[in-house]
């Protein structure tokens, strides 16, 4: 019996135990709690959009609730607006096509433009983004960190408005670059300045957007080809 | 001679005060820096950590007898990255702005010191009953310093607590205190006063014995 209890098997048999209940354990929580964890991330997404695509100031100190489809912004001055975001299919994450109107079924509204959910591993774990596109693609409107575990006081620094703000109003007809510093960044649209100390987090920003903008772009042009092919 | 080791009220009231995490021992100083600029976001950590640490002392007292000395470190491990990840996704999914706001600070509980060392010096070799005790006085004590960290800064940075507006907002507040020197300045100064109110009441026991020798 001593062969057996000097083996892997005799040596480790605890831990691959423990790791099999704990395996099956884990699997029973994500299964319970992943429906009401995607809501949460939904209504986020819903609460996010108007600011991305609106602009931040256009929707400062505004009431968004939504419902369903229709998420309502209520300015604290001025009329409410009401914006349908409808979930295509696509490569991507989850591309929402976005269009303003009364909310009403019977108005199709006018398209203001694209939502779309990437993901990539960054320096840590994987980031998820939003990224927004105005409604013929030419240009980025902004972008949000729905999810990211980059290192705390550095890569994190990607969720910072500043840092977001390089890539507002981006033209999408060439993909971005990270420029070290300011002075690699500095005359080049294309170029966003990488945060200090997190050249990996800020790199793999620049790629998830890259990636989202050309299969939005690509499926966005495929679908119009193909209304335009009709008879 | 065999090790005496402490009974379960002895554990529990040492985790408190005399063996305080923070105060004591300087373990779990991540958290106590990273989360303290508002009550809200470290009471939410103190309830994650207070979760996976009872969680992980009971099991690990439960199978103590199992245990190899050169694979008990990875034993405690598994266990402990189990409970933060339920902990994480119960966040998520209960508390998700708040989960948003702890970020990484949530799964950065599996390096807290201050679990793993509570599986080796307690769990792995007392029962149930002291590891229960142990934990839960540790947690207090984790509570306690958070608390007091999380209060200073809170109303020296925002003039609030719990989020409650205590002075008017025309008072002026100390930024700096809900940003990250704030924390280390909130810390070297309650910790600083913890170690003298110590050392006076050391020095005040001993006095007595001083003056009838």
């Amino acid at each position: 019996m001593n062969w057996l209890r000097n083996s892997y098997l005799g040596q480790a048999w605890l831990i691959l135990l423990m790791a099999g209940v704990f395996g099956a354990l884990l699997a029973a929580v994500h299964l319970k709690l992943s429906p009401r964890i995607e809501e949460n991330i939904r209504a986020e997404i819903m609460r996010e959009i108007p600011g991305l695509l609106l602009g931040g100031d256009a929707v400062e100190g505004a009431s968004i609730t939504s419902a369903g489809e229709l998420v309502r912004i209520e300015p604290a001055s001025g009329e409410p607006s009401v914006l349908r975001v409808i979930e295509r299919p696509s490569e991507a994450s989850a591309l929402y096509e976005v269009s303003e109107g009364d909310g009403t079924e019977e108005d199709q509204g006018r398209l203001v433009g694209w939502v779309a959910r990437g993901q990539d591993h960054g320096y840590a774990d994987v980031i998820e983004l939003l990224v927004g596109l105005t409604a013929d693609t030419s240009r980025i409107t902004g972008i949000y960190v729905l999810s990211q575990k980059e290192t705390p006081a550095l890569g994190d620094g990607i969720v910072r408005s500043d840092f977001r703000r390089h890539f507002v109003g981006v033209p999408t007809d060439s993909p971005l670059t990270v420029g070290r510093n300011a002075a690699e960044a500095a005359g080049n649209p294309y170029a966003v300045q990488a945060l200090t100390g997190a050249t990996v987090s800020s790199r793999s920003v620049c790629k998830i957007v890259n990636d989202t903008v050309a299969t939005v772009k690509r499926e966005v042009a495929e679908e119009s080809e193909g209304l335009d092919a009709r008879p | 001679m065999p090790v005496r080791e402490p009974a379960p009220l002895e554990r529990f009231l040492n985790g408190i005060l005399p063996e305080n995490p923070v105060y004591r021992q300087l373990l779990g100083l991540c958290p106590t820096l990273a989360v303290t600029a508002a009550m809200k976001p470290a009471m939410t950590m103190v309830a994650a950590t207070a979760f996976v640490l009872i969680c992980s002392n009971l099991i690990t007292s439960l199978i103590r007898h199992l245990l190899k000395p050169h694979l008990r470190i990875l034993v405690f491990t598994l266990t402990i990255a189990t409970f933060v990840t339920i902990a994480d996704r119960t966040l998520a999914a209960f508390a998700y702005p708040m989960s948003k706001l702890l970020g990484p600070y949530v799964p950065l509980i599996i390096v807290n010191c201050m679990i793993i060392s509570r599986c080796e010096v307690c769990a792995s070799k007392q029962g149930p009953k002291a590891a229960l005790a142990d934990a839960v006085g540790v947690s207090l004590g984790f509570l306690l310093a958070l608390a007091s960290v999380a209060t200073v800064r809170e109303i020296l940075g925002n003039g609030s607590w719990f989020g409650i507006q205590l002075v008017p907002e025309s008072f002026p507040t100390l930024i700096l205190m809900i940003l990250p020197p704030g924390a280390f300045l909130a810390l070297g100064s309650l910790l600083g006063l913890f170690t003298w109110l110590g050392r006076r009441r050391k020095q005040r026991a001993s006095e007595p014995e001083t003056e009838s020798a």
